[in-house]
């Protein structure tokens, strides 16, 4: 009976933590959705499954469309499954993150979420 | 189902078909050892496995042609005309994960156009050597298609699995069509040799079928590991679905083959009268194409599959409206 539990709960958890492919947004700093003290330097998406750079982008605009990223978005050379986007000097408002990422099973995803900045 | 499921399922059947119909000829028609009639029979058995092949690679290499190219209008989300460029298809190829899988598995088609196609001129020797090589390259053809999929997402591990998972699938399916061609030509034909060799190849497909059929049941579950958050996924996710009717489908080929290899196949080779004999051998031929036909179908699903979010981020939250706040 005991090694029967120890197999249901073998499959269980294999079936909770090994799931993959596709990447979607995991999350992001500053978080989705939050307001920030300090305007952040550099916006950071980590998605769920490694990303093509040559196919995927990030640009992060302001209340009025305007973008204020500065380089476009770079993978992490260590985690690719994470992008840096470089910021300008944000003052204090309402900012919009747009992404489309291609990862690298092939598929194409894409989002958007607001973040604020409230010195 | 959009166009790229089509190729995708195309691609896989046409690679099954190469890596199927070369296992046919190493694993029973080389150890059939026929002689007279039947020899004459392994010999026209021979050249349609040449021209299967022929097609398997020529299907194989104009959709993986097609897969390049709806991919670079799907990961640059441009136009086709701009897509097909030298500058988006350049960037897929060199700089995506894709695109260097694709590279390789071009090159395989490759070779192996080149080696059906170069004159056979060889000793006997040098002949199976040459088969053995072109049967190499097509199992890792199957192989190297892990890469192309899901898989290529998650572990290195859930890749291997799936590589396995592809090359026993392709060996059961791809060996099917060359089996319902030696059991046609035994109906067509009449003969007491042509329905030897087709019920001696009927019985010699059994152990490789049975061995496939376990190893896929094995790496399937592996794959699900992988792909499926939950058992609940199964049915209250499209992926998970689709799944369900592809494991349906499979247990249909199941009973079929078990019928082939159990009833049909034994009783056309101990069949007293020819008459007996042919007509067992029409009801093998019917179910065998039955099973190819559920086969295809099995790979139109794979296709859907594979242009299907994983059911782990149809649990999990992970949409774009989810994200969009």
């Amino acid at each position: 009976m005991k090694a029967r539990h120890a197999l249901v709960a073998a499959l269980a958890t294999a079936f909770c933590v090994a799931a993959g492919a596709h990447a979607f947004l995991d999350h992001a700093e500053p978080k989705v959705g939050s307001t920030v003290k300090v305007a952040p330097a550099e916006l950071k998406l980590w998605f769920t499954e490694a990303v093509e750079p040559a196919f995927s982008t990030v640009q992060v605009v302001d209340a009025q469309g305007k973008r204020v990223d500065t380089a476009g978005a770079k993978v992490d050379a260590k985690n690719h499954k994470l992008l840096h986007v470089a910021l300008g000097k944000l003052p204090g408002g309402s900012y919009t993150a747009v992404w489309r990422i291609v990862s690298v099973d092939t598929h194409v995803s894409q989002g958007r979420f607001v973040f604020r900045v409230a010195p | 189902m959009p166009p790229i499921a089509w190729i995708k399922a195309a691609h896989i059947a046409a690679s099954a078909l190469l890596a199927g119909a070369f296992a046919f000829e190493l694993l029973i028609l080389r150890r059939l050892a026929p002689a007279g009639d039947e020899a004459a029979l392994a010999g026209w058995m021979q050249g349609r496995l040449r021209a299967l092949t022929l097609c398997g690679v020529a299907v194989a290499a104009v959709s993986w042609v097609a897969w390049l190219g709806l991919l670079a209008i799907s990961m640059s989300g441009q136009p086709a005309a701009q897509a097909l460029g030298p500058s988006v298809l350049g960037t897929v190829v060199t700089q995506t994960t894709f695109g260097h899988v694709w590279s390789v598995r071009a090159v395989l088609l490759l070779a192996l156009a080149a080696l059906l196609l170069w004159p056979q001129r060889q000793a006997r020797g040098g002949s199976a050597c040459r088969h053995w090589l072109a049967a190499f390259l097509s199992l890792l053809l199957v192989c190297s298609l892990a890469w192309a999929g899901h898989a290529a997402g998650t572990q290195t591990v859930h890749a291997l699995v799936d590589a396995v998972h592809l090359c026993a699938a392709s060996v059961w399916l791809g060996m099917l069509p060359p089996l319902w061609i030696a059991i046609q030509r035994a109906c067509a034909s009449g003969t007491p040799a042509g329905a030897a060799f087709a019920t001696s190849a009927a019985r010699r497909f059994s152990l490789p079928g049975l061995l496939a059929v376990c190893t896929l049941a094995v790496t399937g579950v592996g794959n699900a590991l992988w792909l499926i958050a939950s058992p609940r996924d199964l049915l209250t996710t499209k992926y998970g679905l689709v799944l369900v009717a592809k494991l349906a489908v499979f247990a249909l080929m199941l009973l079929l083959a078990a019928g082939n290899g159990l009833v049909l196949a034994p009783r056309a080779q101990s069949a007293a009268l020819p008459a007996e004999r042919l007509q067992a051998l029409r009801r093998l031929r019917t179910s065998v194409l039955l099973e190819a036909t559920l086969g295809a179908v099995v790979l139109v699903l794979v296709g859907i599959l594979g242009v299907t979010a994983p059911a782990m981020h149809g649990s999990a939250g992970h949409s774009m409206h989810d994200m969009e706040m």
